[in-house]
């Protein structure tokens, strides 16, 4: 980079510090507290199944939680923190009734922030009504390409869901009622008139993209996006029923090397397994 | 899943079948301690220790346990069967494997 890029990117970063030196300790005590509010909410029992869980004292601390993170947004509501705050308001559920206009807010105001990548853990297929047309959005519009890279892979898990539920229809495991009742009248409509085929192609279409444009992201568990999206399209063109079994050629657990195919003429059952 | 893998290799003794596995644990001793714990007597590939290791990836396994059942050719015929789904697809494949041979 240059001198002069290092300067300009410095006067465009700088000026709330600059300016409001007092400031720059706040910032810094609502970036500890995303971390905080967030182990104090998973701390709380969710539900009835877990020890010491506790329906009044669960509301009481949802409403301190939303409280305090509202406050801290306070001062400076367009700063990062402030937007990783909200991001984790959305995908913690911490505050009933006020998803959609955080959501609003973050897909406007906040479009062009990298902290936006965890929503997409809350606008999965069969998730939110809204979540496919917001994961559209995001493609289009988000500002980082963090963000764009995992809003396209979920827009991919979005037409995978559509392309096994026309399936189910089509091997007549489910009824075009149910279909219907599913994903809505006109759209089950309009996913039967395209027909399984079509849909594939273009579930195949974007995770080709996934691989080659954002192969290298991240997903909120740090795993690159594009493997997996390779791993997706071998499964679709190399595992489905009816395909010659890829050969595997590994080691066994004490180090000897052996193969699927010298199990060839015997009926094998293959087990991914793990003891945990 | 294991009791259930176990009487499949008691009841097809002698039959042209076999249980391959892929483990993803992440410390072989341990697992070496599991195997004879749990009389585990079919063979397993090592998935590199983890859930996101070269065969799994491969495979795009996102779900445990993940189960293929293969016919004699070694084409994949069925998918996630469980219970006695699996045990009647494995009976389906040895029977169609017979027919063949006669």
């Amino acid at each position: 980079m240059k001198p002069t890029q290092m300067l300009l990117l410095l006067s465009l970063a700088a000026p709330a510090f600059a300016l409001h030196p007092a400031r720059q300790g706040s910032i810094e005590v609502v970036k500890d507290s995303v971390a905080e509010l967030r182990a104090e909410f998973d701390a709380v029992p969710k539900n009835q199944k877990q020890p010491g869980f506790d329906q009044k004292a669960l509301d009481d601390k949802r409403v301190e939680l939303a409280k305090r993170a509202r406050a801290l947004m306070e001062g400076n509501p367009r700063s990062e923190p402030a937007v990783r705050i909200r991001v984790w308001m959305v995908t913690s559920g911490v505050e009933a009734g006020s998803s959609d206009s955080l959501l609003d807010e973050l897909m406007t105001k906040d479009i062009a922030s990298p902290a936006l990548g965890d929503l997409l853990d809350v606008l999965r297929p069969n998730s939110r009504p809204d979540a496919r047309a917001r994961v559209e959005t995001l493609v289009e519009d988000a500002g980082d390409r963090g963000v764009r890279g995992l809003a396209l892979r979920t827009l991919a898990d979005h037409v995978k869901y559509d392309l096994d539920g026309l399936r189910a229809v089509e091997a007549g495991d489910v009824s075009v009622a149910t279909h219907a009742k599913r994903h809505g009248d006109d759209r089950s409509e309009s996913l039967r008139k395209s027909g399984a085929n079509e849909v594939e192609k273009q579930y195949v279409a974007l995770l080709e993209r996934v691989a080659k444009e954002y192969g290298n992201v991240l997903d909120s568990r740090g795993r690159a996006i594009g493997p997996r999206a390779e791993g997706a399209l071998f499964e679709l063109q190399q595992l489905s029923i009816g395909k010659i079994a890829p050969e595997i050629e590994a080691e066994d657990i004490d180090g000897t090397t052996f193969k699927l195919g010298d199990y060839r003429g015997k009926v094998v059952v293959i087990d991914f397994w793990g003891h945990w | 899943m294991y009791p259930h893998e176990r009487s499949l290799v008691e009841r097809l003794a002698g039959e042209p079948f076999a249980i391959v596995g892929v483990n993803s644990d992440k410390d072989r001793e341990e697992l070496k301690k599991t195997i004879s714990a749990e009389k585990i007597t079919w063979r397993s590939f090592w998935n590199g220790g983890s859930t996101a290791g070269p065969i799994s990836t491969r495979w795009n396994v996102s779900s445990w346990p993940t189960i293929y059942v293969l016919d004699g050719e070694g084409r994949i015929r069925f998918k996630n069967v469980r219970g006695e789904q699996l045990d009647a697809s494995i009976d389906q494949l040895l029977a169609e494997l017979k027919a063949k041979a006669k």
